[in-house]
Formats: structure tokens, sequence, C-alpha cells
């Protein structure tokens, strides 16, 4: 169901690494591993380098020094195709409705048109149904996240990495990235999460990574 | 040598015996070059004694595009190695570049006036020199707008990547378009007939002009990387790491 | 890359204010020129294909720079590269867009400003001609240009900065090419050199601004 490869495991790994912003050290020698089916949520305070951690895996950021890497039967493969990244961006044309949106980046990551669900059904699965012919810079900042999150879930990614998924979110809505994540999960994706709200224990593979500030 | 003297420390080593070498050698061979230049070359036949501007204008003219060279082979290694002092690098020779293009083309001017009539002339040339100049000005400006210098070093190689290529088109179109239509006579002025006795000055000039380069590009390297290491704050310790099942 | 194409010019027929935007400037620009030569026709025939040049040149660079911006800062492009979006096609369907929306509707200008000048035909053609020739070398030099400043907020004069210095030979060559083609024809050297440039250009720029988007976006 992933792009390429149906249930192909994918783990994310973290070796040693090493990362500044600047001249000021952000975290050294950090090492973890994201296998399939598991989620890990990063918390800490602000500036304390959650963001970085996201785009490091994501490649949009080089570390330092250390190593990170991604794998897949047994075969190590890069970020690009692999990962869904809901980030504290908007990422929308402003003048495009929301339901333009998601049909232009439905074309955009080329899913199979034989299995793609329809438009309607993903809008009124995300609470959007409203808002479907409203231009995209109009939209709440409750509602943004709401259409991130139906992006990430057309993408149809083996990871998902989110950057504060439940900020501006109200009670439905953060319910229902909960129950996203349980059926990530269930299918065999995994995920990558910076909050600094509590997690939500989803599934019995979910830890914590906890960045504190050094005394 | 370029992989020895990539590591800072070692080319900080370096710079302390180069810079006063190559100072030495630069004030030297300006001493003798413009002794040469002044009172030992005589004056030419057409020129008069105004040949003597062509000791400084002619190696200026060298060293531009030298500094442009040397500006490419420094943003190749930085954007292929990412290296901290091929950056360093690039930015030097780009003002020194900057520096001796502007002298190339105001001693270019006083000798046209010599020449010419004119301070200024739309000659091939002259004006390849001073597209030269603004590119060398692009350049630099890059450096100044991108706030983030590491991301400055990279655009600003990419841009000195495509200024070697455009470099010698523009410098072929506007000699061409310079041959359409201007007479034959101005454009022979620009190129001296070299007589040999203009050899000892004109070549003493070019060396301690070409030492002047190593000088200051030396210092300047050393001095960023001194300003960047006194910048350095203290090695802060990174965030302490946990890893917790919920 | 249809896609994205298909987004931008949906965009675009959503908010002309840039296109139209370019195109005012364009013919008000040669309108003052004509405005402070007194109407002076003779000149005006004289200076035509420089001047004309000029303004496409302008009125291109001032749109230019808010072509990446907008995209690279609010994170579009970061999920571009995430779906696996080439940086190339990136660059392509921009070179296509402005191609459609900018060099175009000039283009269809040049006739209005030939007839404000009392250009002869022949001349106005060559023009013409000489723009889409040099199109591709024009788009490519300014986009680099606009990928190098995608990062900033506010690049504003340094694009033309960056670019002018480039576009030498391109003038050089379209004018020479002007000049010679009710003689010679649309093979003279002139347009040849021409089209060989916008060749390069397009071979060299178009990865060139892909990887400074990259850069940018880091």
């Amino acid at each position: 169901m992933f792009a390429a490869d149906p249930l192909a495991p994918t783990a994310l790994r973290f070796e040693n690494v090493t990362f500044s912003h600047g001249e000021r050290q952000l975290f050294g020698g950090l090492s973890f591993a994201l296998e399939a089916g598991q989620i890990l949520w990063i918390i800490g305070d602000n500036g304390i380098g959650k963001t970085s951690i996201l785009k490091l895996a994501l490649g949009l950021l080089k570390p330092e020094s250390g190593k990170i890497s991604y794998e897949r039967d047994g075969v190590s493969i890069t970020a690009r195709r692999f990962v869904g990244y809901v980030s504290h961006k908007d990422a929308f044309e402003p003048l495009l409705t929301v339901r333009e949106t998601l049909a232009f980046w439905r074309d955009v990551f080329e899913t199979d048109p034989e299995t793609e669900q329809d438009i309607d059904e993903i809008l009124s699965q995300f609470g959007l149904s409203g808002q479907a012919l409203q231009r995209t810079h109009s939209l709440s900042a409750g509602q943004k996240r709401r259409l991130a999150l139906a992006r990430m879930h057309i993408g149809n990614r083996a990871i998902w990495i989110m950057d504060e998924p439940k900020a501006a979110m109200d009670q439905t809505g953060q319910a229902l990235i909960d129950s996203l994540l349980r059926a990530h999960v269930q299918r065999g994706g995994s995920a990558l999460i910076a909050s600094h709200y509590g997690p939500a224990a989803i599934s019995k593979n979910t830890r914590k990574l906890i960045l504190e500030a050094p005394q | 040598m370029i992989s020895y003297l990539a590591n800072p420390q070692r080319f900080l080593k370096f710079a302390r015996i180069a810079r006063p070498f190559f100072m030495a050698g630069a004030i030297g061979l300006l001493c003798f070059g413009l002794w040469q230049s002044l009172f030992v070359a005589p004056a030419d036949v057409k020129h008069g004694e105004a040949v003597r501007i062509m000791f400084v204008h002619v190696p200026a003219a060298y060293l531009s595009m030298l500094a442009y060279t040397a500006l490419f082979v420094a943003s190749l290694v930085s954007f292929i190695w990412r290296h901290n002092l091929a950056d360093y690098g690039a930015r030097a020779f780009a003002r020194i570049g900057l520096v001796f293009t502007a002298l190339c083309l105001a001693t270019g001017s006083i000798w046209g006036k010599t020449g010419w009539g004119t301070w200024w002339e739309w000659d091939g040339r002259m004006t390849s020199v001073l597209v030269l100049f603004f590119i060398y000005a692009a350049y630099l400006f890059l450096w100044v707008v991108v706030e983030d210098q590491k991301r400055a070093a990279r655009i600003a190689a990419i841009f000195a990547m495509i200024g070697m290529v455009n470099i010698p088109i523009i410098k072929f179109s506007v000699e061409w378009w310079n041959s359409l239509h201007q007479s034959a006579t101005i454009s022979n002025v620009g190129a001296p007939g070299l007589d040999t006795v203009y050899d000892v000055p004109l070549w003493s000039m070019i060396l301690a002009y070409t030492c002047i380069f190593a000088w200051l590009s030396i210092q300047q390297v050393a001095t960023d990387i001194e300003r960047a290491r006194s910048r350095r704050a203290p090695q802060t310790k990174g965030a302490n790491i946990k890893i917790e099942d919920v | 890359m249809t896609a994205l194409l298909k987004r931008d010019l949906m965009v675009l027929l959503r908010q002309p204010r840039g296109w139209l935007l370019a195109l005012t400037f364009f013919v008000l620009f040669l309108s003052i020129i004509a405005i402070a030569l007194q109407g002076d026709i003779g000149v005006l025939n004289r200076i035509a294909a420089p001047v004309i040049w000029l303004a496409v040149v302008f009125s291109l660079l001032l749109t230019f720079e808010t072509l990446f911006t907008a995209d690279v800062q609010n994170g579009i492009m970061e999920q571009y590269r995430l779906a696996g979006l080439s940086g190339l096609s990136i660059v392509l369907s921009k070179f296509i867009m402005v191609f459609l929306t900018s060099i175009v509707p000039l283009a269809l200008a040049i006739p209005l400003i030939g007839v404000m000048y009392q250009l002869p035909m022949v001349h106005i053609a060559a023009i013409t001609l000489s723009l889409l020739i040099g199109a591709p070398a024009i788009i490519a030099l300014g986009l680099v240009s606009a990928a190098l400043l995608s990062g900033q907020r506010s690049a504003g004069f340094l694009i033309i900065l960056l670019t002018l210095p480039f576009m030498i030979p391109v003038i050089i060559f379209a004018l020479a090419g002007i000049n010679a083609y009710p003689i010679e024809g649309l093979d003279n050297p002139g347009f040849i050199a021409l089209a060989g440039l916008s060749l390069l250009s397009f071979a060299i720029c178009i990865p060139a601004s892909s990887a400074a988007l990259k850069i940018n976006m880091e």
C-alpha cells in the first residue's frame, strides 16, 4: 500500500548524530532506531532541537557528524518518496481551494488511480467537507493542519514525520490524529513526532525521546 | 598540497611563513619593477612617456583574470567539498579581483586619454573588463545580502561558476560587437607592439602583482579563520537525551 | 510536471497582477522614452530595437523576484522534494510558465510598440523574432538568479545586478541579428549566435537553478 513496495518494512536509524545550529551545539551522540510499526515522540522545550531532528531525518539538513539512514529489505534508501511530512509551515498555495489542493497533490504524488480514494471521502474523513471550495488562505490554523494531514494521508508513505501536529487542533482534531496514527501503525507504518504536548500511548510500540537543556 | 592546507590549523602555520615571504617579494619586486619602468625603460616611439602606464596597467589586467580563475577554482572546491577555507579563499580572491579590476580600468582610462584623447572609449577590451568589474561586484553583494554565511558561500559559488562559463562568451561577444563599428586605428593603440626592452620591467611588475595577490589572499584567509575561531562560543554541551517507553 | 504547470497557470489566472504589471511596465517604459525624446521618430526608429530589448529584460526580471520565494518560504518546495519531484522538473515547469505568460504577451505587444514608434514592418518582425530566439537565454539566466535569491525575503534589486552582466552577449547578438535581418534573413550570424546562446544558457542554468533551490531549502 505504501509507495513502491506495499508492505516492506522501512526503518530509520540515527547513529551517533551531532548537530549544531550556528556555533551552538544542539545535541551530540544522538542514536535511535525507528522500526516499522513504532512511534517515537520527541519531547522538549522550544528551541532545543526537535525540528532539527525531524529535518535531519528528512534529509533537509545534514548532520555535522554521525549517520542517518533508511533501510528497506536490507537495502539503504533515501528519505524521498518514503516519508510524509507535516511541517509547522502551511505549505499550500493560498489561491487554490481545498479540493484543488488535494487534487493537485494527488497528481504530484502520482498515486495509483486504481486504489486512490475519492477526494470527497478524504474531505469528510478529515472534517473539511464544508471547506471544499474555500481557498486555503482563508482556512483557520486548525483547518490548515487537517489539510496537511490529508495531504500526508494521500501520499501514502511508510514513515510519517510530524512537527507539532496537535498544535491549534481542537478535541476532535486531536482524536483524528490519534486514530490516523493507530491505523498507520497497524499497517506497519511508523511515525516520528515532535511535540511539547504529552504523548499519547497509541500502541504498545510507543516511546518518547526526551531532550533536556544541560545544566 | 591543497588537501594539506585544507586544515585551518595547518593553514595558519603555513600563513605565518608564507605571508612575510610574499610580502617581502611584493615590496622588493615592486621597487625593482617601478625603478625599471620609470627610469630604466626608454620612452616609446609611438606612445612617448605614456608607455610607462602600461607597466601598472597590463599586470592589473592580468591579475583581474587570475583572480577570477582562482575564484572559480575555490568555488568549485567549496561547492563539491563544502570546505570553509575554500569559501574564505573565494571571497578574498573576489575582493582583490575587484580592486585590481578597478585599477585596470582607471589606468586604462588614463592611458586612453593619452592615446585616444578621451578618458573612455567603448572599445572591446575596456568594455569586457568593465563587465568583469560588475560581475565581481554582484558576487560580493551576494555575500552581503545572504545573512546565513554558510548558505551565502554555496550560492555565491554557483554564481561564480556560471560566471566562469560566461566571461569568455562576454569577452568574445564584446570584441565581435566592437569589430563591427570601431575603426582599426583605435583598437590598434590598445595593443602595444612589445619591444623587448620592456620585458624586464613588465615581467617584474607582473611578478610583483602576483606576490601582492598571494600575500593579500593569505592574509585575508588567515584573518577569516581567526575571526571564525574567536566568534565560536565556548563549547556548549548539547541537550541531554533520554529514551523511555510511554 | 504537468501538474505543477497546471497549478501555476491556475494561480496566475486567479491573480493576474504579476504578468499584467510586467506588460503595463513594458508599454509604459517605452512610451516614456518616446515622450522624453519628444516623439522624434527618426531617433526612435534608430533606438527602437535596443530599448525594446532593455524593456523586455527589465519587465521580466521584475516579475522574477517572486518566482520561487513563496514556494521556498512557505514550505511547498520541501514537500515537492519529499514527494519525489526533481528540482529539474520544478525549474522546467517554471520555465515553460514564464515563456507562456511573460514572453508571449510581450512578443504580442511588440507590434503595438512598432505602431507607436512608426517602425517598418520588417523591423517589427526582426525584433519579435529576436525575442523568441533569445527567450530561452533570458528566461534561463533570470531563473538562476531567482533561484539563487529564493531564500531571501527581499532580494529586490540584486536580481537585476546578478543577471544583467550575463545578458550582455544576449543583447549584443540579438541586436546584431536584428540589424542583419532585412538583408541576410533569419540565418544571419547574429541570430545563429543568439540561438546557440539560448541552448547553452538553458543547458547550464536549468541544473544550476535546481541546485540553488536545494541550497535555499536547507
